[in-house]
Protein backbone atom coordinates (compact mmCIF):
# COMPACT_ATOMS: atom_id res chain seq x y z
CA UNK A 1 0.00 0.00 0.00
CA UNK A 2 1.49 3.32 -1.38
CA UNK A 3 1.91 6.05 1.24
CA UNK A 4 -0.20 9.00 1.05
CA UNK A 5 0.96 11.74 3.55
CA UNK A 6 -2.21 13.46 4.80
CA UNK A 7 -0.64 17.04 5.16
CA UNK A 8 0.72 17.44 1.40
CA UNK A 9 -1.15 18.33 -1.84
CA UNK A 10 -0.86 16.02 -4.97
CA UNK A 11 -1.13 16.08 -9.03
CA UNK A 12 -2.78 14.07 -11.32
CA UNK A 13 0.83 12.84 -12.64
CA UNK A 14 1.81 11.42 -9.13
CA UNK A 15 3.95 14.76 -8.04
CA UNK A 16 3.79 15.80 -4.82
CA UNK A 17 3.66 19.21 -2.84
CA UNK A 18 4.31 20.61 0.51
CA UNK A 19 3.96 24.18 1.66
CA UNK A 20 6.96 25.30 3.64
CA UNK A 21 7.47 28.98 4.51
CA UNK A 22 5.92 30.51 1.09
CA UNK A 23 7.70 27.84 -0.86
CA UNK A 24 6.45 24.52 -2.02
CA UNK A 25 9.10 21.58 -1.75
CA UNK A 26 8.42 19.16 -4.81
CA UNK A 27 8.53 14.98 -5.28
CA UNK A 28 7.20 11.94 -6.83
CA UNK A 29 4.82 9.79 -4.82
CA UNK A 30 5.52 6.88 -2.73
CA UNK A 31 2.79 5.17 -5.62
CA UNK A 32 5.09 7.01 -8.51
CA UNK A 33 8.02 5.56 -7.46
CA UNK A 34 7.02 2.29 -6.67
CA UNK A 35 5.51 1.63 -10.59
CA UNK A 36 8.86 2.90 -11.89
CA UNK A 37 11.48 1.41 -10.05
CA UNK A 38 14.79 1.65 -9.70
CA UNK A 39 15.64 4.98 -9.93
CA UNK A 40 18.96 5.99 -11.49
CA UNK A 41 19.08 9.16 -13.46
CA UNK A 42 17.32 12.38 -12.11
CA UNK A 43 17.44 15.29 -14.80
CA UNK A 44 16.73 18.62 -12.46
CA UNK A 45 16.11 22.14 -13.71
CA UNK A 46 18.74 25.06 -13.05
CA UNK A 47 18.03 27.34 -10.03
CA UNK A 48 16.54 30.04 -11.07
CA UNK A 49 14.93 28.76 -13.94
CA UNK A 50 10.79 29.43 -14.39
CA UNK A 51 8.54 26.73 -14.34
CA UNK A 52 4.73 26.42 -15.57
CA UNK A 53 2.06 24.13 -13.72
CA UNK A 54 1.21 21.35 -15.88
CA UNK A 55 4.56 21.89 -17.99
CA UNK A 56 7.68 18.82 -17.81
CA UNK A 57 10.23 20.25 -15.09
CA UNK A 58 13.04 17.65 -15.51
CA UNK A 59 12.75 14.17 -15.86
CA UNK A 60 13.09 10.75 -13.99
CA UNK A 61 15.01 7.45 -15.02
CA UNK A 62 14.51 4.17 -13.76
CA UNK A 63 16.35 0.96 -14.81
CA UNK A 64 13.16 0.68 -17.75
CA UNK A 65 11.90 3.84 -18.38
CA UNK A 66 12.16 7.60 -18.53
CA UNK A 67 9.29 9.42 -17.23
CA UNK A 68 8.67 13.66 -17.43
CA UNK A 69 8.18 15.47 -13.60
CA UNK A 70 5.81 18.23 -13.94
CA UNK A 71 5.67 21.15 -11.76
CA UNK A 72 2.77 21.33 -9.87
CA UNK A 73 2.57 25.26 -10.05
CA UNK A 74 3.95 27.88 -11.58
CA UNK A 75 6.96 29.78 -10.60
CA UNK A 76 10.77 29.68 -10.10
CA UNK A 77 13.12 27.39 -8.71
CA UNK A 78 15.22 28.66 -6.07
CA UNK A 79 16.74 24.96 -4.93
CA UNK A 80 17.13 21.53 -6.81
CA UNK A 81 17.89 18.37 -4.72
CA UNK A 82 21.80 18.17 -5.68
CA UNK A 83 22.22 15.46 -2.78
CA UNK A 84 19.05 12.65 -4.74
CA UNK A 85 20.73 13.73 -8.07
CA UNK A 86 24.27 12.28 -7.01
CA UNK A 87 22.27 9.22 -5.42
CA UNK A 88 18.34 8.84 -7.42
CA UNK A 89 18.00 5.85 -5.03
CA UNK A 90 16.86 8.01 -2.17
CA UNK A 91 13.66 8.89 -4.17
CA UNK A 92 12.97 5.32 -4.07
CA UNK A 93 13.62 5.11 -0.09
CA UNK A 94 12.49 7.98 0.84
CA UNK A 95 10.15 10.10 -2.18
CA UNK A 96 8.74 12.33 0.95
CA UNK A 97 11.99 12.62 2.55
CA UNK A 98 15.39 13.12 1.61
CA UNK A 99 14.28 11.80 -2.10
CA UNK A 100 12.39 15.60 -2.57
CA UNK A 101 13.33 17.17 -6.31
CA UNK A 102 13.11 20.96 -6.74
CA UNK A 103 11.99 23.60 -4.18
CA UNK A 104 9.51 26.66 -5.74
CA UNK A 105 8.86 30.05 -5.43
CA UNK A 106 5.05 30.63 -6.50
CA UNK A 107 3.71 33.02 -8.49
CA UNK A 108 1.23 32.63 -6.40
CA UNK A 109 0.69 31.81 -2.89
CA UNK A 110 -2.44 30.06 -2.83
CA UNK A 111 -2.34 27.89 -6.16
CA UNK A 112 -1.74 24.77 -4.00
CA UNK A 113 -5.70 24.50 -2.95
CA UNK A 114 -6.04 23.73 -7.08
CA UNK A 115 -4.02 20.57 -6.31
CA UNK A 116 -5.47 17.23 -5.09
CA UNK A 117 -5.53 16.93 -1.14
CA UNK A 118 -5.12 13.47 0.37
CA UNK A 119 -7.82 11.81 -0.28
CA UNK A 120 -8.67 13.26 -3.38
CA UNK A 121 -5.28 11.26 -4.30
CA UNK A 122 -6.24 8.12 -2.85
CA UNK A 123 -9.83 7.96 -4.53
CA UNK A 124 -7.66 8.76 -7.88
CA UNK A 125 -5.36 5.66 -7.28
CA UNK A 126 -8.36 3.91 -6.75
CA UNK A 127 -9.95 5.06 -9.50
CA UNK A 128 -6.81 3.86 -11.52
CA UNK A 129 -6.78 0.33 -10.00
CA UNK A 130 -3.50 0.90 -8.15
CA UNK A 131 -1.54 0.82 -11.60
CA UNK A 132 -1.05 4.10 -12.60
CA UNK A 133 2.80 5.36 -13.28
CA UNK B 1 14.42 7.15 -33.22
CA UNK B 2 13.42 10.76 -34.22
CA UNK B 3 10.20 8.66 -35.89
CA UNK B 4 9.30 7.67 -33.21
CA UNK B 5 9.88 10.50 -30.74
CA UNK B 6 7.89 12.56 -33.15
CA UNK B 7 4.95 9.50 -33.18
CA UNK B 8 5.17 9.73 -29.38
CA UNK B 9 4.92 13.74 -28.92
CA UNK B 10 2.07 13.67 -31.60
CA UNK B 11 0.00 11.05 -29.67
CA UNK B 12 1.16 13.33 -26.35
CA UNK B 13 0.10 16.80 -28.04
CA UNK B 14 -3.27 15.29 -28.57
CA UNK B 15 -2.53 15.59 -32.61
CA UNK B 16 -2.98 12.00 -33.15
CA UNK B 17 -4.14 10.47 -29.99
CA UNK B 18 -3.95 6.51 -31.25
CA UNK B 19 -1.62 3.52 -30.56
CA UNK B 20 1.07 3.42 -33.03
CA UNK B 21 3.62 0.15 -33.83
CA UNK B 22 6.65 0.16 -36.16
CA UNK B 23 9.14 -2.78 -36.72
CA UNK B 24 12.59 -1.71 -38.57
CA UNK B 25 16.21 -2.80 -38.67
CA UNK B 26 18.83 -0.85 -39.22
CA UNK B 27 21.59 0.18 -42.40
CA UNK B 28 24.19 0.85 -40.85
CA UNK B 29 24.28 -1.08 -37.88
CA UNK B 30 24.45 0.68 -34.77
CA UNK B 31 24.87 0.86 -30.76
CA UNK B 32 21.79 2.43 -29.45
CA UNK B 33 22.22 4.44 -25.90
CA UNK B 34 19.12 5.09 -23.24
CA UNK B 35 18.16 8.72 -23.30
CA UNK B 36 20.37 9.62 -20.19
CA UNK B 37 23.01 7.12 -20.42
CA UNK B 38 26.90 7.95 -20.93
CA UNK B 39 29.40 5.39 -22.52
CA UNK B 40 32.87 5.08 -21.11
CA UNK B 41 35.31 5.95 -23.85
CA UNK B 42 36.45 2.33 -23.85
CA UNK B 43 32.81 1.44 -25.58
CA UNK B 44 32.75 4.30 -27.95
CA UNK B 45 35.92 3.26 -29.44
CA UNK B 46 35.01 -0.21 -29.67
CA UNK B 47 31.70 0.99 -31.73
CA UNK B 48 33.37 2.77 -33.99
CA UNK B 49 36.06 -0.19 -34.62
CA UNK B 50 33.32 -2.60 -35.06
CA UNK B 51 31.58 0.03 -37.51
CA UNK B 52 28.57 0.54 -35.48
CA UNK B 53 26.95 4.28 -35.13
CA UNK B 54 26.31 5.30 -31.73
CA UNK B 55 22.61 6.99 -31.89
CA UNK B 56 20.75 8.24 -28.74
CA UNK B 57 17.15 6.75 -28.30
CA UNK B 58 14.19 9.17 -26.56
CA UNK B 59 13.80 6.02 -24.04
CA UNK B 60 15.82 4.99 -21.49
CA UNK B 61 17.66 1.70 -20.22
CA UNK B 62 21.18 1.19 -21.27
CA UNK B 63 23.17 0.53 -24.85
CA UNK B 64 21.76 -2.16 -27.39
CA UNK B 65 23.93 -3.50 -30.18
CA UNK B 66 21.47 -2.99 -33.86
CA UNK B 67 22.78 -5.39 -36.17
CA UNK B 68 21.15 -8.16 -37.46
CA UNK B 69 18.22 -7.50 -34.89
CA UNK B 70 14.27 -7.01 -35.61
CA UNK B 71 13.60 -3.15 -33.67
CA UNK B 72 9.89 -2.31 -32.64
CA UNK B 73 8.42 0.65 -31.11
CA UNK B 74 5.24 0.85 -29.80
CA UNK B 75 3.28 4.17 -28.74
CA UNK B 76 0.09 3.67 -26.45
CA UNK B 77 -1.50 5.32 -24.00
CA UNK B 78 -0.48 5.07 -20.44
CA UNK B 79 -2.97 3.04 -18.77
CA UNK B 80 -1.00 0.62 -16.64
CA UNK B 81 2.40 1.19 -14.83
CA UNK B 82 5.85 0.76 -16.07
CA UNK B 83 5.63 -3.22 -15.58
CA UNK B 84 1.62 -3.47 -16.22
CA UNK B 85 2.88 -2.11 -20.04
CA UNK B 86 5.82 -4.12 -20.77
CA UNK B 87 3.39 -7.49 -19.66
CA UNK B 88 0.84 -5.62 -22.06
CA UNK B 89 3.06 -5.23 -25.06
CA UNK B 90 4.69 -8.60 -24.33
CA UNK B 91 1.25 -10.25 -25.16
CA UNK B 92 1.66 -8.88 -28.95
CA UNK B 93 5.10 -10.33 -28.92
CA UNK B 94 4.35 -13.63 -27.04
CA UNK B 95 2.05 -14.48 -29.28
CA UNK B 96 4.08 -13.66 -32.55
CA UNK B 97 6.68 -16.08 -31.57
CA UNK B 98 4.38 -18.92 -30.64
CA UNK B 99 3.43 -18.61 -34.23
CA UNK B 100 7.07 -19.66 -34.99
CA UNK B 101 7.27 -22.41 -32.09
CA UNK B 102 9.52 -20.01 -29.58
CA UNK B 103 7.54 -20.33 -25.95
CA UNK B 104 8.16 -17.07 -24.30
CA UNK B 105 7.09 -15.44 -21.12
CA UNK B 106 7.74 -12.33 -18.96
CA UNK B 107 10.03 -12.85 -15.71
CA UNK B 108 10.38 -10.12 -13.08
CA UNK B 109 13.22 -10.02 -11.77
CA UNK B 110 14.02 -8.67 -8.70
CA UNK B 111 17.80 -7.72 -8.22
CA UNK B 112 18.83 -5.38 -10.68
CA UNK B 113 22.62 -4.76 -11.17
CA UNK B 114 24.19 -2.19 -13.25
CA UNK B 115 25.83 -2.55 -16.97
CA UNK B 116 26.64 -0.46 -20.07
CA UNK B 117 24.97 -3.58 -22.25
CA UNK B 118 20.93 -3.78 -22.02
CA UNK B 119 21.53 -7.64 -22.51
CA UNK B 120 23.99 -8.09 -19.95
CA UNK B 121 21.53 -8.21 -16.28
CA UNK B 122 18.21 -9.59 -15.87
CA UNK B 123 16.30 -6.40 -15.63
CA UNK B 124 12.45 -5.73 -14.33
CA UNK B 125 10.69 -7.49 -16.49
CA UNK B 126 12.22 -9.31 -19.20
CA UNK B 127 10.46 -11.00 -22.28
CA UNK B 128 12.29 -14.73 -21.96
CA UNK B 129 12.73 -18.58 -23.80
CA UNK B 130 14.28 -21.24 -22.09
CA UNK B 131 15.44 -19.03 -19.05
CA UNK B 132 17.00 -16.57 -21.25
CA UNK B 133 16.80 -13.09 -22.37
CA UNK B 134 14.81 -12.62 -26.29
CA UNK B 135 14.12 -9.10 -26.29
CA UNK B 136 15.41 -6.15 -24.48
CA UNK B 137 12.97 -3.09 -23.90
CA UNK B 138 13.20 0.26 -22.54
CA UNK B 139 10.89 2.96 -21.84
CA UNK B 140 9.70 6.69 -22.13
CA UNK B 141 6.43 8.19 -20.70
CA UNK B 142 5.25 11.35 -21.53
CA UNK B 143 2.26 13.14 -21.27
CA UNK B 144 -0.44 10.23 -20.45
CA UNK B 145 1.70 8.18 -23.78
CA UNK B 146 4.34 5.53 -23.74
CA UNK B 147 6.94 5.11 -26.26
CA UNK B 148 8.23 1.49 -25.87
CA UNK B 149 11.17 0.32 -27.89
CA UNK B 150 12.32 -3.05 -28.16
CA UNK B 151 15.17 -4.98 -29.85
CA UNK B 152 14.68 -8.49 -30.95
CA UNK B 153 18.58 -10.14 -31.94
CA UNK B 154 18.16 -12.71 -34.93
CA UNK B 155 21.24 -14.17 -34.89
CA UNK B 156 24.20 -14.81 -32.31
CA UNK B 157 26.29 -11.54 -32.19
CA UNK B 158 27.94 -12.74 -28.83
CA UNK B 159 31.15 -12.19 -30.46
CA UNK B 160 30.60 -8.95 -31.70
CA UNK B 161 29.00 -7.90 -28.08
CA UNK B 162 32.56 -8.73 -26.32
CA UNK B 163 33.99 -6.82 -28.74
CA UNK B 164 32.22 -3.77 -28.12
CA UNK B 165 31.17 -3.89 -24.30
CA UNK B 166 34.05 -6.02 -23.36
CA UNK B 167 34.45 -9.68 -21.39
CA UNK B 168 31.74 -9.33 -19.04
CA UNK B 169 28.81 -9.96 -21.83
CA UNK B 170 27.43 -13.67 -21.38
CA UNK B 171 25.75 -16.03 -23.43
CA UNK B 172 24.48 -17.35 -20.32
CA UNK B 173 21.52 -14.30 -20.36
CA UNK B 174 20.77 -13.87 -23.77
CA UNK B 175 19.89 -16.25 -26.70
CA UNK B 176 18.39 -15.09 -30.20
CA UNK B 177 15.59 -16.15 -32.45
CA UNK B 178 17.96 -18.11 -34.60
CA UNK B 179 19.07 -20.26 -31.61
CA UNK B 180 15.48 -21.09 -31.65
CA UNK B 181 13.98 -21.78 -34.82
CA UNK B 182 16.61 -21.12 -37.49
CA UNK B 183 14.19 -21.82 -40.00
CA UNK B 184 12.13 -18.34 -39.46
CA UNK B 185 12.60 -14.96 -41.60
CA UNK B 186 12.42 -11.51 -40.45
CA UNK B 187 9.18 -11.17 -42.42
CA UNK B 188 7.36 -14.04 -40.93
CA UNK B 189 8.20 -12.76 -37.67
CA UNK B 190 7.29 -8.94 -38.51
CA UNK B 191 3.56 -10.59 -40.00
CA UNK B 192 3.14 -12.78 -36.42
CA UNK B 193 4.19 -9.35 -34.45
CA UNK B 194 1.22 -7.73 -36.52
CA UNK B 195 -1.10 -10.50 -35.83
CA UNK B 196 -0.56 -10.44 -32.04
CA UNK B 197 -0.74 -6.46 -32.01
CA UNK B 198 -4.36 -6.88 -34.11
CA UNK B 199 -5.13 -9.45 -30.95
CA UNK B 200 -3.96 -6.55 -28.21
CA UNK B 201 -5.84 -3.58 -29.77
CA UNK B 202 -8.59 -5.14 -31.22
CA UNK B 203 -8.31 -4.95 -34.69
CA UNK B 204 -5.70 -4.52 -37.44
CA UNK B 205 -4.18 -1.33 -37.09
CA UNK B 206 -4.72 1.80 -39.92
CA UNK B 207 -1.19 1.94 -42.11
CA UNK B 208 -0.40 5.47 -42.11
CA UNK B 209 2.60 7.85 -43.23
CA UNK B 210 3.72 10.29 -40.76
CA UNK B 211 1.31 13.61 -40.89
CA UNK B 212 2.97 17.21 -41.97
CA UNK B 213 3.21 17.96 -38.26
CA UNK B 214 5.41 14.35 -37.81
CA UNK B 215 8.00 14.99 -40.62
CA UNK B 216 8.52 18.63 -39.34
CA UNK B 217 8.97 17.11 -35.99
CA UNK B 218 11.66 14.46 -37.28
CA UNK B 219 13.49 16.93 -39.14
CA UNK B 220 13.69 19.06 -36.01
CA UNK B 221 14.60 16.90 -33.96
CA UNK B 222 17.80 15.30 -36.51
CA UNK B 223 18.94 19.14 -37.21
CA UNK B 224 19.35 19.58 -33.46
CA UNK B 225 21.10 16.44 -33.51
CA UNK B 226 19.43 15.35 -30.15
CA UNK B 227 18.78 11.59 -31.46
CA UNK B 228 22.87 11.06 -32.30
CA UNK B 229 23.81 14.38 -29.33
CA UNK B 230 27.14 14.10 -27.90
CA UNK B 231 28.20 11.38 -25.50
CA UNK B 232 29.29 12.51 -22.50
CA UNK B 233 32.19 10.33 -22.42
CA UNK B 234 33.71 9.18 -19.43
Amino acid sequence: MSQVPPDLRFTKQHEWARQEEGRVRVGITDFAQEQLGDVVFLNLPEVGSSVQAGQALGEIESTKSVADIYAPITGTVVEVNTEAADDPAAVNQEPYGRGWLVLIEPDDSGVLDTLLDAAGYQTLLSDEGGEHA
Amino acid sequence: MAVDEALLDSAASGAEPLPAVRFYQWNPPAVSIGRNQTLPSSVAASAAEAGLEIVRRPSGGGAVIHSQDLTYSVVVPESSGVIGTYRFIAEALIHGLSRVGIDAQVVEHGAHGASVSCFALPTGADLEAGGLKICGSAQTRRAGWVLQHGCIPIVDILALARRVFGSGVSDERWTCIGNLNSEVTVDELKRYFTVGFDLLFGGPPERRGLSDDEMRRVETLMSKGRLADPLVVL
